[in-house]
């Protein structure tokens, strides 16, 4: 995130916004001016020009209440827009990485990082630019003074911008520790509201408010030492700021004692040294924040890079053949035998539970990395092809349904392959038919994802569809028929078997004439 | 939240704060009357009693400045103190009545932050400013009291603009927190399933999806900016007014002889220091109310209560399924009459979309029929209402803890004797019952997590189980071992399964078999 992208997006509209915020900061010092004149027609004794030295200053506060209210609205939608921009590019990063991402840390990426920078950056630099013109102007004012006023000035300027950098480094460290700490907590939650049912069955309460306290003080901690850090940071400001502005006054009394200034000036210059003070101080502040974010801007940057997009390059797998591989898994190995599956062979995979079947899938997949041996993909005439990987059709044990309707479902909403007859035929293959009869919005009924509609047999039905849809030539299948009951399974199967496709298929609970129609089995022992 | 709940987190120390908070005020509008003796002194050419009384002023500020952060510090420390309270209370809440997660995320995280936010730390420096405004007010009041009625009637209109749109403020509120709600569910719902849409270059409708959410919530973050400046900006202009108006009525009292030069500079500073202290006040106010249903609506969630009409299951001696019938997911569903007694282990089964699962939630009470009844009977031939979290229940979808597998297992349940090591040799899982695991392990095969989950619950000694396809991954061989066990057991179970053998199906009592019906 940084300034210069945000203002560029919008030249013109943010060159106004900057322009009404200097403009409202120009009349507020305005209205202290005319308290000035206003004080001098009082100890002359002009009622006349002392009333319009009041309406002087009542149209200096009008105009600049009217301007503050176009500057906060135009900041808000310039820095939604921008954000909107910045949530874009970030999921685009999520989804081209090619990595495995937790749903709780994709959220506090897109959300909660978004808006701590959006208050700790943006709204930060506005609020010092117009904190920095009231300086300037109310600085302007005092050089018309006296020029012994305007140096003091700036020499305590100078001190206000350069103390926040002295506690620099640990604000940077707070704010870090709060977003990780966030984070965090937001991955205990999901862990443990997942499963209140359970724990309510098992009468956990206690063990279940100990886990998740846990985590929340650790969070509640870091916005402590966040407000300790703020508050020393804040201290050694005023500290700045109280001893400008008594030397300020020294100052003023001392000129007016010889006359080199009106004594006038000893009303307004309270409300002057206020406006400059005040400002330089807020504008320190928002300075001091600014850079207190500059690691999580940083990693902000980071994470939205564009990724090179896993472009469909290679040939789609028809078969492969591995030598003996193996995988570590903290602290556990499995092993497998060399496999090798002829193009249109159909296979079927066995091996007890935690024999690492569904791992055997992630390795063809490329999602697991093997420690040793490789694994060689075939096109349709056994040769040996750089593979597109993408193209291996694959139904996992829990098929994955996104917000849409089940057509865009089992299309994967791809809109070219939205064709109503052809999406019968293929609910025919699945036996998805009749459960497509009796939803009465048919292909088009509404996937709702956290109150499932659609059963886990249904679901089961629609990734495999996908398949079909995508002509996969390889077809891994890990228990995608578990949920579907075993007539159904019985054609399903016997119809995927009659296809041309090379299919590797992991079950428990085949009946034997179903184990018959594939053409072998390999047993994991 | 309120300030009520938040002083009795901890007295003492809100003492303390307060304390601070007025000593800070009092020395603010000490040094302000100081000004007056030195102007004076100035006049009168006394150089060196001026800056005595500047090196007063400035001691005075160190002393405040001192007082003022260390305040805020402790008042961050009752925040977050009142909040880990707030937190348990959800904890106590949800654990009675749970919700969708997203919904359970967000008051648990987000919710709370805009409370930090947008209440107490507001709310702080609202304590602050209303004691400055009580101290100017009283030395206003020793000016001349039309100085002070004029600054009252500026309060009065600011109150009543924050108190006119408040309406708008808390509709902009609540709508910018559902629109993030709804963010965060989106999110979640397309990044768990990335690696899928990867395989199939499904980006478009991921990213439409995200940025359609993400549209609605920058919208709702504009709107609700819009009418809180709005709100601000009237305030701002009556504020105006009565800034104006206080010299205006000094310069009158002056030119009529009944003020002096020294009283109108010293007016004018308390005047224009009350009204800017008064737009804090008023704006802080109407930025309380606008988190006002947020707080009603949090506070409502911290109150847990247990229906005490359910009785434990283990009285149960039969089951009566009359007549029942629902529509779920559009699609009509209608069981046919049934009895279980006691004991009994029935297995269901028939064509995934019959209603199988949909069943064991009616029996849990998780989903309500519209027709018929569903009567739980004891001995007596009585009927009462069972408590859901009597009855073992195991979905399709598991829950693991990020624990040990023996944690898993006994789940820490006071007073359960059980060995986590029998139940695990029980279901065949032979990993070390030490070892720590994650929800989503890896490591685990789907399988074993159901061997897990199964320990679990046989090791509680359910009077009624409820199982969904919980063997649907385990290998034959397990299948038999774990069946073997179920079926001799006291309990009543209720096995949905497919795909289950001959032999297999003979272990239950009775099987019944499902029928798909037409929708409606």
């Amino acid at each position: 995130m940084t300034f210069k992208e945000f203002y560029l997006r919008k030249p013109v509209k943010s060159s106004l916004l900057f322009l009404a915020s200097a403009l409202s900061s120009l009349l507020l010092v305005g209205s202290s001016y005319a308290l000035t004149l206003e004080f001098n027609a009082l100890r002359n004794r002009q009622p006349v020009l002392f009333a319009q030295m009041l309406a002087l200053q009542l149209a200096c506060l009008v105009f600049s209440a009217l301007l503050t209210y176009y500057g906060n609205l135009s900041l808000e939608q310039l820095i939604q827009s921008y954000l909107q921009q910045i949530r874009q590019e970030l999921a685009l990063h999520i989804f081209n990485d090619g990595q495995a991402h937790d749903p709780a840390q994709a959220q506090n990426q897109l959300l909660k990082e978004g808006d701590l920078l959006t208050v700790s950056y943006l709204r930060n630099i506005y609020s010092s630019f117009k904190a920095g013109m009231t300086v300037l102007a109310s600085g302007g004012a005092l050089l018309s003074f006296h020029w012994s006023l305007f140096i003091a000035c700036l020499i305590f300027a100078l001190v206000q911008i350069s103390l926040p950098r002295l506690l620099d480094r640990q604000l940077n460290h707070a704010n870090q520790r709060l977003a990780t700490q966030n984070q965090a907590y937001l991955k205990v939650l999901g862990d443990w509201l997942l499963g209140l049912g359970d724990l309510h069955r098992c009468l956990s309460l206690a063990w279940f408010k100990e886990k998740a306290g846990l985590a929340a003080k650790e969070l509640e901690d870091a916005h402590v030492h966040k407000s300790a850090v703020s508050a020393r940071l804040d201290y050694l400001n005023q500290l700045a700021y109280s001893l400008g502005s008594s030397l300020i006054l020294l100052l003023t009394a001392f000129l007016v004692i010889r006359h080199w200034t009106a004594f006038g000036l000893l009303s307004s210059i309270a409300s002057f040294n206020s406006d400059f003070f005040g400002n330089l101080q807020n504008a320190a502040d928002y300075l001091g924040e600014i850079s207190g974010s500059r690691q999580l801007r940083q990693d902000l940057l980071k994470q939205r890079e564009a990724v090179p997009e896993q472009k469909e390059a290679g040939q789609a797998p028809a078969a492969f053949a591995s030598s003996p591989l193996t995988v570590e898994f903290n602290g556990l190995s499995l092993a497998y035998p060399a496999i090798k599956l002829q193009p249109g062979e159909k296979v079927l995979l066995t091996g007890a539970s935690g024999r690492g079947k569904s791992t055997f899938f992630k390795l063809l997949l490329g999602e697991v990395k093997a420690a040793s041996g490789e694994i060689h993909y075939l096109d349709q005439k056994g040769q040996v092809i750089q593979p597109n990987l993408s193209q291996i059709g694959y139904l996992p044990q829990d098929p994955q349904l996104f917000p849409g309707s089940v057509a865009e479902n089992m299309t994967m909403f791809n809109p070219a392959l939205n064709d109503q007859d052809l999406l019968r035929q293929t609910a025919d293959q699945v036996n998805l038919s009749e459960d497509l009869r009796l939803w009465p919005a048919g292909l088009d009924t509404r996937v709702a994802v956290e109150d499932s509609n659609i059963s886990g047999g249904q679901r089961q039905k629609i990734v495999l569809a996908r398949s079909y849809l995508y002509h996969s030539q390889l077809l891994l299948i890990d228990e995608g028929t578990s949920a579907i009951d075993q007539a159904a399974t019985r054609e399903i199967i016997a119809r995927l078997l009659k296809t041309d496709k090379t299919i590797m298929f992991v079950a428990h609970n085949l009946t034997a004439d179903s184990r018959q129609l594939f053409d072998r089995e390999i047993q994991l022992d | 939240m309120t300030l009520r709940k938040l002083i009795n987190s901890n007295r003492g120390r809100f003492a303390i704060i307060f304390a601070l908070l007025v000593m800070t005020q009092v020395i603010d509008v000490a040094s302000t009357y100081l000004f007056s003796p030195m102007v004076n002194q100035v006049s009168a050419g006394r150089f060196n009693i001026f800056c005595s009384l500047l090196l007063i002023q400035f001691a005075l500020a160190l002393v405040l400045n001192f007082a003022f952060n260390g305040a805020n510090y402790l008042f961050s420390k009752q925040t977050q103190q009142y909040l880990h309270g707030v937190r348990d209370r959800l904890a106590d809440h949800y654990y009675q009545q749970p919700a969708g997660l997203s919904e359970m995320t967000n008051h648990f995280s987000q919710d709370l932050d805009t409370l930090t936010y947008d209440y107490a730390t507001v709310l702080f420096y609202l304590i602050c400013d209303v004691i400055n405004a009580l101290m100017v007010a009283a030395s206003l009041l020793s000016f001349h009291w039309l100085l002070l009625l004029a600054s009252l009637l500026t309060t009065v209109t600011s109150f009543a603009i924050a108190r006119l749109l408040e309406k708008y403020s808390n509709q902009a509120t609540d709508q910018l927190s559902a629109a993030s709600q709804h963010f965060l569910a989106t999110i979640a719902q397309w990044t768990a399933g990335l690696a899928e849409l990867r395989r199939y270059f499904a980006k478009g409708p991921y990213q439409k999806a995200l940025l359609k959410s993400g549209q609605e919530l920058a919208d709702r973050q504009v709107s609700r900016r819009k009418i809180n400046s709005q709100i601000q900006c009237l305030q701002s202009l009556s504020n105006a007014l009565g800034t104006v108006s206080i010299p205006l009525i000094a310069g009158f009292l002056f030119f009529k002889g009944q003020m002096s030069l020294g009283g109108v500079i010293t007016s004018g500073y308390f005047a224009s220091s009350i009204f800017s202290v008064l737009e804090n006040i008023a704006g802080s106010y109407s930025y309380l109310n606008s988190t006002k249903s947020l707080r009603q609506q949090l506070s409502r969630l911290q109150e847990s209560k247990k229906n005490d009409n359910l009785q434990p299951v283990n009285r149960m001696a039969q089951i009566e399924i009359k007549q029942v019938s629902l529509t779920h997911g559009k699609q009509l569903l209608s069981y046919p009459d049934l009895t279980i007694h006691a004991g009994e282990k029935i297995l269901i089964t028939g064509d995934s979309g019959s209603g199988k699962s949909t069943l064991l939630k009616l029996l849990l009470g998780n989903l309500q029929s519209e027709k018929g009844q569903i009567i739980f009977k004891d001995a007596a031939g009585q009927a009462f209402q069972p408590d859901p979290y009597s009855i073992g229940y195991q979905a399709q979808d598991l829950v693991l803890f990020p624990a040990t597998l023996a944690e898993n297992v006994t789940m820490h349940t006071p007073g359960l004797s059980a060995d986590p090591k029998d139940y695990l040799k029980t279901v065949g899982l032979q990993l070390d019952p030490q070892r720590q695991i994650t929800p989503d392990d890896l490591t685990l095969s789907g399988g074993q997590k159901q061997k897990l989950a199964l320990a679990r619950t046989l090791s509680h000694g359910f009077p009624l189980l409820l199982l969904d396809e919980s063997l649907s991954a385990v290998d034959r061989a397990g299948q038999d071992q774990i069946l073997r066990t179920l079926c001799q057991l006291p309990a009543t179970v209720i096995f949905v399964a497919h795909n289950l053998s001959p032999e297999q199906k003979a272990r239950f009592d009775r099987e019944i078999s499902l029928a798909k019906r037409e929708h409606v």
